[in-house]
């Protein structure tokens, strides 16, 4: 997988979306492809990997193929992208991973295995505390865990600044954290159309909202 | 058996099976008020007090089939778990069709409201009603006359299946 086929797999939904065939929450990436081809090149087929509210490329490069991806989003999975094969779960609450993935890390330490947890917030959730509870948990009892920052500067449409008053960011002094920073190309929610530009039709929305 | 022998031996059923893990907080030294002496020292996963973290890790242990047991010392105090309980434990095999089944059995002890003496607003709550309609799993209160053991071997096969159960002790009984 390439940034060029990540790029036009999220074209692909934007269409779809602008198409009005997804009539419900979609979260789409974009701007972070190399910083993701880089991290993944670390990650092996056995790691667990944690995902949130934006989840397609993590899917597509966990390994989930890309078919099954777009068949989930476009059944309303957008956020809810899950295989148990792949050691791959979501979570579209802030910061609501963290602690599972301390579960699944304590696992593997105590049973002396060698995969990896990847865990994947943006720097929304690096605001909550539940982020703070998981990596002192993780740092403390040395888990096999990585929490990766996915820093767009931008909780939902709020950045750093206007809400904690500086743009420093926080120190998390442990080798459990990494951070990448990265400017986003599409808005938090939605594929970025006009307001109002998406048509569902009566029979789409019956089918699918629920 | 007196209740709070009852929910030792309870215990001490959850311990038989090597794959139980005991979660929470006041477990390795306090060992859940005396309850856990059935548990080998493997089983205990002391945690700080920070009641979200610690249910999340017992989701996680599930996810990697263990069995966990999560343990609140006040229902008051569950409130602050609630993400974990309510957006993960309880959503888990809905948003994931099927993929993910995590079960945790969830401890609860409401506090004293005279036996010894009064523990104050925020330490004697019983929220079990507000419990069962936040969850899709069997919220249990265990009343002295409940056959307590018979409730936690229910539990415990529906561990065994993926399904959660809560149960809420009261240590007025204790």
């Amino acid at each position: 997988m390439t940034a060029s086929d990540l790029i036009a797999f999220e074209q692909r939904i934007k269409a779809r979306f602008a198409a009005g065939e997804l009539p419900f929450l979609v979260h789409l990436s974009g701007g972070n492809e190399e910083q993701l081809l880089e991290i993944f090149r670390g990650v092996t087929p056995g790691d667990w990997v944690f995902s949130n509210h934006r989840s397609h490329y993590h899917a597509l490069l966990h390994g989930i193929p890309a078919s099954q991806v777009e068949a989930a989003i476009c059944n309303g999975d957008s956020m809810f992208i899950f295989s148990k094969s792949r050691r791959f779960y979501t979570s579209s609450i802030l910061a609501g991973t963290c602690c599972i993935a301390c579960g699944v890390a304590l696992e593997i330490k105590e049973r002396g295995g060698h995969e990896k947890v990847w865990c994947f917030v943006g720097d929304g959730a690096e605001d909550n505390g539940h982020f703070y509870e998981a990596v002192r948990f993780a740092d403390g009892r040395d888990l096999p865990i990585t929490f990766v920052i996915e820093d767009n500067d931008r909780q939902v449409d709020t950045d750093h600044m206007t809400r904690w008053g500086t743009d420093e960011r926080f120190p998390w002094q442990t080798s459990k954290v990494m951070r990448y920073h990265y400017r986003a190309t599409f808005p938090h929610g939605g594929a970025g159309l006009p307001p109002g530009s998406v048509k569902f039709s009566e029979e789409i929305v019956k089918r699918f909202v629920r | 058996m007196t209740y709070k022998e009852q929910i030792t031996a309870a215990m001490s059923l959850l311990a038989q099976d090597d794959r139980a893990r005991f979660v929470g907080y006041g477990l390795a030294n306090g060992r859940a008020a005396g309850t856990l002496i059935g548990a080998k020292p493997h089983q205990i996963v002391e945690t700080p007090v920070a009641e979200n973290l610690m249910t999340g890790v017992a989701i996680g242990l599930s996810l990697s089939g263990l069995r966990p047991v999560v343990y609140f010392e006040r229902c008051d105090f569950i409130l602050n778990a609630l993400d974990a309980i309510v957006n993960h434990l309880s959503a888990a095999r809905h948003i994931s069709r099927g993929e993910f089944w995590p079960a945790v059995i969830i401890r609860v002890v409401v506090g004293n409201r005279s036996k010894p003496l009064f523990t104050g607003r925020t330490h004697t709550q019983d929220f079990h009603l507000a419990l069962s309609r936040l969850v899709d799993f069997p919220v249990v209160r265990l009343s002295p006359d409940r056959d307590i053991l018979a409730v936690y071997e229910t539990a415990r096969q529906a561990q065994e299946r993926g399904d959660s159960t809560l149960i809420l002790e009261y240590k007025d009984y204790l």
